[in-house]
């Protein structure tokens, strides 16, 4: 195969941000771009000078951009813009001390549930805290010991959660998109061989009336009979 | 599972003791006798692909002339050529072990393709208990696999991708060694795929 | 006993497979994505096709054919003095202990068979991978001149089939518009920054790109397109900060 196996059944990180940055963000430019259409104007070609033309996402909201008025892009371009010093990201609203104390309280209030946080909190956050520190109302350091302790609580959920594994079923509600990366090998995994365990004790399905089919297991290779099997 | 995957393979040359039904001359050379016959109630350590296409077959059925066919006796009787027994993975011994303390068991020793072995197993013989033993067996040890796939630690050195043993490390990582021994095909592969996500995440983290 | 050799064969395969996983592993974790190019020859990702073993696998196939053509032999006999035997009873058996041997005979070839298989099967996916990962093949510019190590480890067949494959991938990389402006052989990290900062580690002289040209001297760092220096990080050239 071209992709390497590692690869086959599950995204790498790097893969998963940049899943991410293809998510809207809000921001405060620092330049405008909309223009005045001047219906009086002969020049009709100045309008169009500067318009920007995106292939994979519509450039309205680039085109309109007034300065210090928010506005949504989507990440990547915030990020490109705050690197040319041309804008200001705003912080999503749980990203805060107290949205993330709230949240650790309800991981410690409720043993058996997880917290309803955004499915790209861990990305997102790692992103914010290397590329836009200074937008933060709080100071960083103390949002990234709250951002830890959250992903230790929710790592001890986990382990106790998988306990309940079967062969057919388990549901972990609002986990984010890093964690189930991190789990995805190893429950799939798992989960395939209690499969197998499970179909081979019940054997293939058998269709029509039993009886008439006794005669008929020779041919399905297993050996139903239990005197043909004797113990040492 | 598949033809061409080396783990069923060797599974399959688990060696299982069987009990041969009937005489058959020219088969000596499977217990070193060259040239010699095998006799009834002879019991042998055969490889899981030859004994299980023979436990399965019925000899009795060897006619193809209808005309043949013995009139006195109507009852259809299904007598293989041989009768496999239970090997030593399956004795009571290892399943009251396995009852006992699945999580400190170790399955590397008793044999190191018990899954698939276990599996081939209940398939033969429909055995439901025993597919029981083995799930919960599996699920418990998932557990364990999985706390020490996630508590390896990692090097902060750009250089290296691997853990290095440095100081105090050096007996958490003697731990995680000396347990993957424990560990039967199957379950190291597992470990290996868990603890490689482990550490590419907390390496992005890190790195990042 | 029959079917031992075949055993060491897949023993050895399987040791084989974990060794060339260890290094793919290696390969893909480093910065350029996936592209070994440090690579000093001296390393055999795959070992030599084990000739001997498969010679004598063969043998003892060769073997068993006999064996079939001489139970072949025996039963035709026995069809043709059948009609003259009274006791039917004795057929029975007879016929009995022919399939049982006429099974064991089978079973031992399709062992040896699937082993066999298996092996080579083995191999020809650590081939493929080689040619994904860019390692081998003189039209790659990424190789460190002629060391393509691991060819010779390759037998005849083998070394025949691992150029067809790469004529292959080639063929559908520049056949028609749709593939050529995907890199299939790239980079297996996604893009990130737009631009980066980069330092040089070999003098490579002037580069041109769309912003100016560079030149690049030893220990000097830039900040340049990700795309433009792309190439040359996966060569091992300039070095990503």
């Amino acid at each position: 195969m071209s992709l390497p196996k590692k690869l086959q059944d599950t995204f790498s990180p790097k893969e998963l941000q940049f899943m991410v940055e293809n998510e809207p963000i809000k921001i405060f430019p620092r330049f405008t771009t909309r223009q005045r259409i001047n219906k009086h104007s002969d020049d009709i070609l100045d309008l169009y000078s500067n318009r920007w033309k995106m292939i994979t996402m519509p450039d309205t909201a680039l085109n309109n951009m007034v300065a210090m008025q928010s506005t949504t892009v989507t990440l990547w371009i915030a990020l490109l813009l705050k690197q040319q010093n041309k804008c200001n990201i705003i912080a999503p609203e749980w990203l805060t001390c107290k949205a993330l104390d709230r949240a650790i309280q309800f991981e410690q209030n409720n043993t058996r549930r997880f917290s309803p946080l955004p499915w790209d909190w861990l990305i997102l956050s790692e992103i914010l805290f290397k590329k836009a520190p200074d937008d933060f109302h709080d100071p960083i350091h103390e949002l990234r010991s709250r951002i830890q302790d959250l992903r230790e609580i929710r790592q001890l959920k986990v382990a106790k959660g998988i306990k309940y594994m079967n062969e057919s079923h388990l549901q972990l509600d609002n986990l984010s998109i890093l964690e189930i990366n991190e789990l995805r090998p190893f429950i799939s995994g798992i989960m395939d061989k209690l499969k197998e365990i499970h179909l081979a004790a019940v054997g293939p399905e058998i269709e029509g009336d039993k009886e008439e089919n006794d005669g008929e297991e020779i041919f399905n290779g297993t050996l139903r009979n239990d005197s043909s099997r004797q113990s040492l | 599972m598949g033809y061409y995957d080396l783990d069923d393979i060797l599974a399959d040359s688990a060696e299982i003791p069987c009990k041969f039904l009937h005489d058959i001359p020219g088969l000596g050379y499977l217990e070193n006798n060259p040239g010699g016959t095998i006799h009834v109630n002879t019991q042998l350590k055969l490889p899981l692909w030859l004994a299980r296409v023979l436990a399965i077959i019925d000899a009795s059925s060897a006619s193809d002339d209808v005309g043949n066919a013995d009139i006195f006796n109507t009852e259809q009787q299904f007598t293989p050529f041989l009768n496999m027994l239970t090997p030593e993975t399956f004795t009571n011994k290892v399943i009251n072990a396995i009852k006992t303390d699945p999580i400190s068991l170790d399955l590397h020793s008793i044999n190191p393709y018990f899954y698939a072995l276990a599996i081939k197993w209940i398939e033969l013989f429909s055995d439901k208990d025993l597919a029981e033993i083995v799930s919960d067996l599996l699920l418990q040890r998932s557990q364990v696999i999985n706390a020490h796939a996630n508590s390896t630690t990692i090097s902060y050195n750009n250089n290296s991708n691997s853990t290095s043993s440095t100081g105090n490390n050096n007996t958490t990582n003697n731990n995680h060694a000396l347990f993957t021994l424990t560990l039967d095909e199957f379950e190291k592969k597992i470990y290996k795929e868990a603890n490689d996500s482990y550490k590419d995440i907390k390496k992005w983290i890190y790195q990042y | 006993m029959y079917g031992d050799l075949a055993n060491k064969l897949i023993i050895e395969a399987k040791r084989t497979e974990q060794l060339t996983q260890k290094y793919l592993d290696a390969a893909l974790n480093s910065d350029n994505g996936g592209i070994r190019n440090d690579f000093n020859g001296n390393e055999t990702i795959i070992p030599m096709y084990n000739d001997e073993l498969i010679y004598n696998i063969l043998k003892e196939v060769n073997q068993l054919k006999q064996n079939t053509e001489y139970l072949q032999h025996i039963k035709q006999e026995e069809e043709e003095t059948k009609d003259q035997l009274k006791d039917v009873l004795s057929g029975h058996s007879n016929d009995k202990i022919r399939k049982c041997q006429y099974f064991v005979n089978l079973l031992c070839l399709e062992r040896n068979k699937r082993c066999l298989m298996a092996y080579q099967r083995m191999r020809s996916d650590i081939i493929d991978k080689m040619v994904w990962n860019g390692l081998i093949g003189s039209n790659n510019m990424y190789n460190n001149g002629s060391k393509r190590s691991g060819y010779n480890e390759l037998s005849h067949y083998e070394q025949e089939y691992m150029s067809q494959y790469k004529n292959l991938i080639d063929e559908m990389n520049s056949e028609s518009e749709l593939w050529s402006s995907i890199e299939i052989m790239g980079n297996m990290n996604p893009p990130s920054d737009i631009f980066i900062d980069i330092r040089v580690l070999k003098d490579i002289g002037e580069i041109q790109t769309e912003y100016g040209t560079f030149n690049f001297v030893k220990d000097s760092q830039f900040y340049v397109r990700q795309s433009d220096v792309e190439r040359l990080i996966q060569q091992g050239y300039v070095q990503k900060i």
